[in-house]
């Protein structure tokens, strides 16, 4: 079994990126997996099915080929088997995007990914993860989720939960909060039409407390994210123009935007006034940049 | 206290000395006993009287080890546990006591002091059934003068104590208690302290006997007179630095009269003293929470908020203090002199701590002269049944009234004065009356009002507090509407030191009857149909709250303007407006859900979602007044307070846009380029192009690529 490959360039070459982090080298490769477990009780089967569903297309409306375990696919072989050929594929430049959607348990020992056949618990999990060789990012959208926090910690790996602890055991809201964050033009905070790992765990978690608050309920999940690379992009909002001389404008637009950072960087040796106006002058460049990105024209 | 516990002990001789403060004389009494007596209770008993605890509750161990149905040494090893503040270990060995001999005196007297300052415990039982038992007995007697004074009945307790005092060779441990009580009974009449003979007698028995002057400063308390309390508290400390309770009171009474550094100086010396006592070590700790509130300072106002929600809420708060300086004081014939000091609280316990030393009261706000102290918009919430701004008029009310009156008008006046307030001039200003209340008028359970003090004092029924709040609201409003200048009038002769009867005879000129006539007859007007069918109003409103959770729109719909056509003025919590609305929103009948969601509004009604309705469905200034009440209303809340700052925008009122979109940024919201943004687009407008350049900067520095605020810059630029 293999699933798909997203190509990555550093650069930004891709007419849509989802899961496009910035890679160290130029032919970086992205995979996405996602698993549909059992939904615990069966009113709750449509709900993540339609969530696994969203999920693919989201990713898939990019451009991007996920492959999707479903519930009529997913079980211990398979996704042992899935991980298995990942762990052949990749290497430690790529990077591995693992998302689980459905019912997850725990008995105070082990936490449990419940797939139709034999359960597969977090440990078994983390050995076949251990076999990849790539950066991961491991989402886990069921009940109880948070157990999985430690047992899969690792310095390659950022970890994504429902829950902050395997006792938080109710059904979750995560996972369809989770799917409204990856296309919603409000999360992202620094209007670069990307929305990084950071800006889509915030919004997700923010809109999850807020669906608690509005219906005066106790909060049962409080998402976690951890290890979190915070500059991995997970979605780009607009697409990249293909056009030579506009993707010349966007080089340009990302060096001043570089210039910017590191502006921000000498912030606190500079006096305020002389700080501001060097912002002002690289901003109004990038006005003029991004008014020719607008329009369409190249210098 | 050690008088208390030894009174009957061998001991009693070093009582005696120590009552007298002959120093050196009491501890080498007990000293003594410690080293000559064989029996345990009393070696206990002289080591609590040096202040050595742990061997004084090793002793009482050992005492019951070897004799297990000692009911005295209960008694005392409980007054020990008393005298460090763990009461419940106290009544516990007390409780023990009375299953051995359930009549003993010793542990029903012991009990009945326990719960002495519990307004509802079983304290006023428990000392009639001791007197029944014993007459003369000196204890029970002395707790119930204090009683008696505590409800400023002087001609009951004066005769209880000087029936005390009249006894020869009486015992100093109950000489001097009765003289310190008859002693605050004469300054409580007006007695000066160089006329006062029984102060003169304790000072002559022990020139170092704070006790005296604290004992006279716990009556002023319980009657806010704060700034006398602190006076008598400072003499205490002052005669007796080692009275850590007195000290631990000072540091709270400190605190309401707003000189907080010498609180938190008397308040560490008491915990120095006695680390045992949680209202003191609580208070220090709020005091800390405090050092990290925001102060905010004007002509009218000091207040402290949380940092975070100070920009939120100080225009408000400033605004409600210069109204009343400016309209309400005048109405009531006071003029400010000093600025009123207000703090909002972000939790209920650090306002509960700030109020009476100990989490978990159930008050919202408290007034102690010029200083208000109550729960923020974040401490309770509007579903909560907590309307913030319409609690902080009523406050504001307490401090006119607590004020004209030098802290001498009754409960039930100012209460009534700041109910009264709220409705006819507050941020809801409304007439509903609360459903409790209507049903106890109907049932004859209303107090006349001449003893309506006694529904906030000694409430006879559950949730009578609450329907003398409204029934001494509805007085005020009577009296308002029927008297020139009535409350004015009777806040004066409060100031000259008269009772609510003269308060009324005298300022109106009619006797307190003729008030409760008139409010019949309001009532009977105004109420009688709604009071009539009170059960077919809370049948269709909780039909309409059924049909809701069912999710029939329709039904719930049809409910809810049932119960609100038998009672249209009512707007409290719970009221069916609020279902009719969001099941008629529900229904999309925006028509009628638009209708009845104007009549909620403007019958004082401030439900955060019906009013979110309403203002979605309305334009120009109608919207801007529901956003405005909106914002008051949920001050803290970011969408709120955006929408107030759009709706500006949109009717072209720039300056004041500018100060909410300042303070959606100061609530920190989730997307702060758009909030730099949205501040720097009014601040353009209004023409500050200074600050709308820096905010835009702000705005992208955060945002680079943010196109419209690159725009802004470009045109700013121009």
């Amino acid at each position: 079994m293999s699933f798909s490959r997203l190509l990555h360039y550093s650069g930004g070459f891709l007419l849509s990126c989802l899961v496009a982090g910035l890679a160290p080298s130029a032919l970086a490769v992205t995979e996405v997996l996602i698993v549909t477990g059992l939904p615990g009780e069966a009113q709750f089967a449509e709900s993540f099915t339609e969530q696994s569903r969203g999920l693919q297309a989201a990713f898939e409306r990019t451009g991007a080929q996920v492959t999707l375990l479903d519930e009529s696919r997913s079980n211990r072989d398979a996704l042992a088997a899935s991980l298995a050929a990942a762990a052949n594929r990749l290497r430690p430049d790529d990077r591995l995007v693992f998302v689980y959607v459905g019912h997850g348990s725990y008995d105070g020992r082990q936490f449990k990914f419940n797939l139709p056949g034999p359960d597969v618990s977090a440990q078994e999990l983390a050995g076949w993860l251990d076999a990849i060789a790539a950066w991961q990012l491991l989402i886990v959208a069921s009940s109880a989720s948070g157990a999985v926090l430690e047992v899969l910690a690792d310095d390659r790996r950022s970890l994504m939960t429902a829950t902050r602890s395997g006792d938080q055991s109710n059904i979750t809201v995560f996972g369809g909060y989770l799917l409204s964050a990856l296309e919603n033009h409000a999360a992202d905070i620094n209007k670069d039409q990307q929305l990084s790992l950071q800006e889509v765990f915030d919004f997700t978690a923010r809109s999850v407390a807020e669906h608690y608050e509005r219906r005066r309920l106790m909060a049962t999940e409080h998402p976690q994210l951890v290890n979190a690379r915070a500059l991995f992009t997970m979605n780009r909002l607009d697409p990249l123009p293909q056009d030579p001389a506009l993707v010349a404008l966007v080089s340009r637009r990302d060096g001043i935007e570089s210039a910017i950072e590191e502006l921000k960087d000498r912030k606190s040796s500079m006096t305020p006034e002389a700080y501001f106006a060097e912002l002002q002058q690289l901003l109004l460049d990038l006005a003029l940049l991004q008014q020719q990105l607008d329009s369409g024209e190249s210098m | 206290m050690i008088g208390a516990v030894l009174l009957a002990s061998v001991l009693g001789a070093c009582v005696d000395l120590q009552l007298r403060g002959d120093n050196d004389a009491w501890r080498n009494c007990y000293v003594e006993v410690i080293n000559s007596s064989e029996n345990p209770v009393e070696v206990a008993g002289a080591y609590a009287g040096i202040g050595n605890r742990q061997a004084a509750n090793d002793w009482f161990r050992r005492a019951l080890e070897t004799q297990p149905d000692d009911i005295a040494a209960r008694v005392q090893w409980g007054r020990l546990f008393a005298s460090v503040h763990q009461e419940a270990d106290a009544e516990a060995l007390y409780q023990e006591a009375l299953e051995l001999d359930p009549e003993s005196f010793a542990a029903r007297l012991a009990l009945a002091e326990l719960y002495l300052d519990r307004f509802d415990g079983p304290t006023a039982a428990l000392v009639t059934s001791l007197l029944e038992e014993q007459p003369q007995a000196p204890r029970p007697l002395l707790l119930r003068a204090r009683m008696l004074l505590e409800v400023g009945d002087y001609a009951a307790a004066d005769p209880l104590l000087e029936s005390l005092l009249v006894v020869p060779d009486q015992p100093l441990a109950v000489r001097l208690p009765a003289l310190n009580l008859r002693s605050a009974s004469a300054q409580l009449q007006g007695v000066a302290a160089a006329d006062n003979v029984w102060l003169a007698e304790i000072r002559a028995l022990n020139p170092n006997y704070g006790e005296a002057d604290a004992l006279g400063a716990h009556f002023y308390v319980i009657t806010r007179r704060y700034l006398e309390a602190v006076e008598l508290l400072e003499e205490a400390v002052t005669r007796d630095p080692t009275l850590w309770q007195a000290q631990s009171e000072l540091g709270q009474n400190l605190l309401r009269i707003n000189r907080l550094e010498d609180a938190r100086r008397h308040l560490q010396l008491a915990y120095d003293g006695d680390p045992y006592n949680a209202i003191t070590v609580n208070t220090l700790r709020l005091l800390d929470t405090l050092e990290g509130y925001t102060v905010v300072r004007d002509d009218h106002l000091l207040l402290r908020t949380p940092q975070a929600q100070s920009a939120a809420l100080a225009p408000y708060v400033s605004a409600f203090a210069r109204k009343t300086v400016e309209t309400m004081a005048p109405r009531y014939d006071y003029s400010f002199e000093r600025p009123m000091v207000i703090e909002l609280f972000e939790h209920h316990d650090d306002f509960a701590v700030r109020t009476a030393g100990l989490p978990g009261i159930g008050i919202l706000g408290a007034a102690f002269g010029d200083v208000v102290v109550m729960n923020g918009p974040a401490a309770k919430s509007f579903s909560e049944g907590f309307d913030w701004a319409s609690a902080l008029w009523h406050e504001m009310a307490h401090v006119v009234t607590l004020n004209a009156t030098d802290n001498l008008v009754s409960r039930w006046f100012s209460e009534g004065v700041s109910v009264f307030e709220e409705w006819r001039f507050g941020p809801s200003a409304r007439s509903s009356l609360p459903l409790s209340f209507l049903e106890a008028w109907r049932d004859g359970k209303l107090l006349p009002v001449a003893k309506l003090d006694e529904g906030f004092i000694r409430p006879g029924y559950e949730g009578q507090i609450m329907v003398s709040y409204v029934q001494a609201g509805v007085v005020c409003m009577l009296i308002a509407d029927n008297y020139h200048n009535g409350i004015a009038k009777m806040l004066e002769v409060f100031r000259a030191g008269g009772d609510s009867q003269a308060a009324i005879t005298e300022g109106l000129g009619v006797s307190p009857a003729v008030l409760d006539e008139l409010l019949n007859d309001y009532l009977d007007e105004r109420y009688q149909d709604i009071a009539a069918a009170l059960k077919e109003f809370r049948d269709h409103a909780s039909a309409a709250q059924q049909a809701a959770q069912a999710s029939d729109w329709s039904v719930s719909a049809l409910e809810a303007e049932a119960a609100v056509a038998l009672y249209p003025d009512y707007v409290e919590p719970g009221s069916p407006y609020v279902n009719a609305v969001l099941a008629l929103d529900k229904t999309g009948d925006l028509q009628r859900m638009t209708q009845l969601a104007q009549g909620y509004f403007d019958a004082g009604g401030r439900d955060p979602e019906v009013l979110k309705l309403l203002a979605e469905q309305l334009s120009g200034e109608p919207a801007l007044a529901v956003q405005r009440s909106l914002a008051l209303t949920v001050p803290l809340q970011i969408e709120a307070r955006a929408a107030l700052a759009d709706g500006l925008m949109a009717a072209q009122q720039a300056d004041e846009a500018v100060g909410e979109y300042a303070v959606v940024l100061a609530l920190d919201p989730y997307d702060r380029a758009a909030a730099h943004y949205q501040l720097a687009t009014a601040l353009a407008a209004s023409g500050k192009v200074a600050q709308a350049q820096q905010q835009v900067l702000l705005a992208l520095e955060i945002a680079p690529r943010y196109s419209e605020a690159l725009s802004l810059l470009v045109k700013l630029q121009e």
